[in-house]
């Protein structure tokens, strides 16, 4: 009776921890392949009206980052988002920010043309956040592998080397299938 | 069991930290005459190892602290903040100016001639947006209400 009660109070506090954790910042490795779950699929517009969704890069290593302009550490990464972009393309990355900016491109465009971001910027919404798992503190970035699994979640400014070395294990990595991206009822 | 117990508590405060970053304890009820100038103290409490932007914060992507009233019938002479904390960012080449722990916003009020006597109150709403050193939170807005008795 003693151990069944202890086992009862050890999951809510289990549980509790594991919520705080997964939303003050990640510290497991990059997951196995076994355990990566299919990053859900979006349809978002970018600067120019065009429609990006996930699944447009399929077979890519993508490193989909949620920020806005108000959040401070989010400006720290953003140089280095536009490295690996520079650097990582034509090995099969794509870098995709997802501003969470209430005011949408009105704040968005002045401030990615200041940044000279060259990586595509598309504009999220609360519907894009809950699909990711009620993504609030910023910067929230997934890092999803050629086959369009999470491999990576970092919640919270990380060093550019955790990024890099995160990249550079998933670029190695071929595309295991060709198996689409799963469609998330939006 | 103690352990636990603690353990879930421990687990249930930190979790608490990350969503309920400020509050705001409203200003006591006053009691007004018409002609005078009153003065309503907002508190404001900011969790451990959490800030808010200044009203000021020195960096023009940042979101302001800002406190709003919809003052009729009384009318609002000034809101003045706190001195704010000058804070070393990784994101901006000069400090930023914030505010954490406990500070206290004050709004100054005129009671006109012809407001109506009675119990009454106003609403303000106060705007935050807040981070920890690696994570910022949403902006958020908090309605404040000052109660009164005008006699």
């Amino acid at each position: 009776m003693l151990a069944r009660s202890r086992a009862l109070l050890l999951v809510p506090a289990l549980l509790a921890f594991t919520a705080c954790v997964s939303t003050t910042k990640a510290v497991s490795p990059v997951k196995p392949e076994s355990q990566r779950k299919k990053a859900p699929e979006f349809t978002l517009k970018d600067s120019n009206g065009q429609p990006v969704k996930l699944s447009d890069f399929k077979g890519k290593v993508v490193l989909l980052n949620f920020w806005a302009t108000w959040c401070g550490p989010c400006k720290v990464e953003i140089p280095w988002f536009i490295d690996f972009e520079t650097r990582l393309r034509d090995k099969g990355l794509v870098v995709l920010g997802v501003a969470m900016d209430d005011e949408g491109w009105e704040a968005v465009k002045p401030y990615i043309t200041a940044k000279k971001v060259n990586y595509r910027v598309v504009v999220g919404d609360d519907l894009m956040a809950n699909l990711y798992g009620g993504v609030e503190a910023l910067p929230t970035t997934f890092i999803i592998d050629r086959d369009g699994r999470i491999a990576r979640t970092h919640v919270g400014l990380v060093s550019k080397s955790e990024y890099e070395n995160d990249l550079q294990q998933l670029l190695k990595q071929k595309s295991a299938s060709a198996a689409p991206f799963e469609l998330a009822g939006r | 069991m103690r352990a636990l117990l603690l353990l879930s508590s421990l687990a249930a405060s930190a979790c608490a930290q990350s969503t309920t970053l400020l509050t705001v304890t409203p200003p006591a009820r006053a009691t007004l005459k018409r002609g005078e100038t009153v003065t309503a103290k907002v508190g404001i409490k900011i969790a451990p190892g959490f800030h808010v932007n200044s009203n000021a914060p020195l960096d023009e992507y940042l979101i302001p602290l800002r406190l709003t009233w919809q003052a009729a019938p009384l009318e609002l002479k000034e809101t003045v903040f706190p001195a704010p904390k000058m804070e070393k960012s990784d994101f901006s080449p000069k400090p930023i100016a914030v505010f954490d722990g406990a500070v206290e916003v004050t709004s100054k009020f005129t009671v006109p001639t012809s407001a109506p006597v009675g119990a009454g109150f106003i609403t303000g709403k106060l705007r935050y947006q807040g981070c920890n050193s690696t994570t910022c939170f949403p902006p958020k807005t908090i309605d404040v209400k000052f109660s009164y008795d005008l006699q």
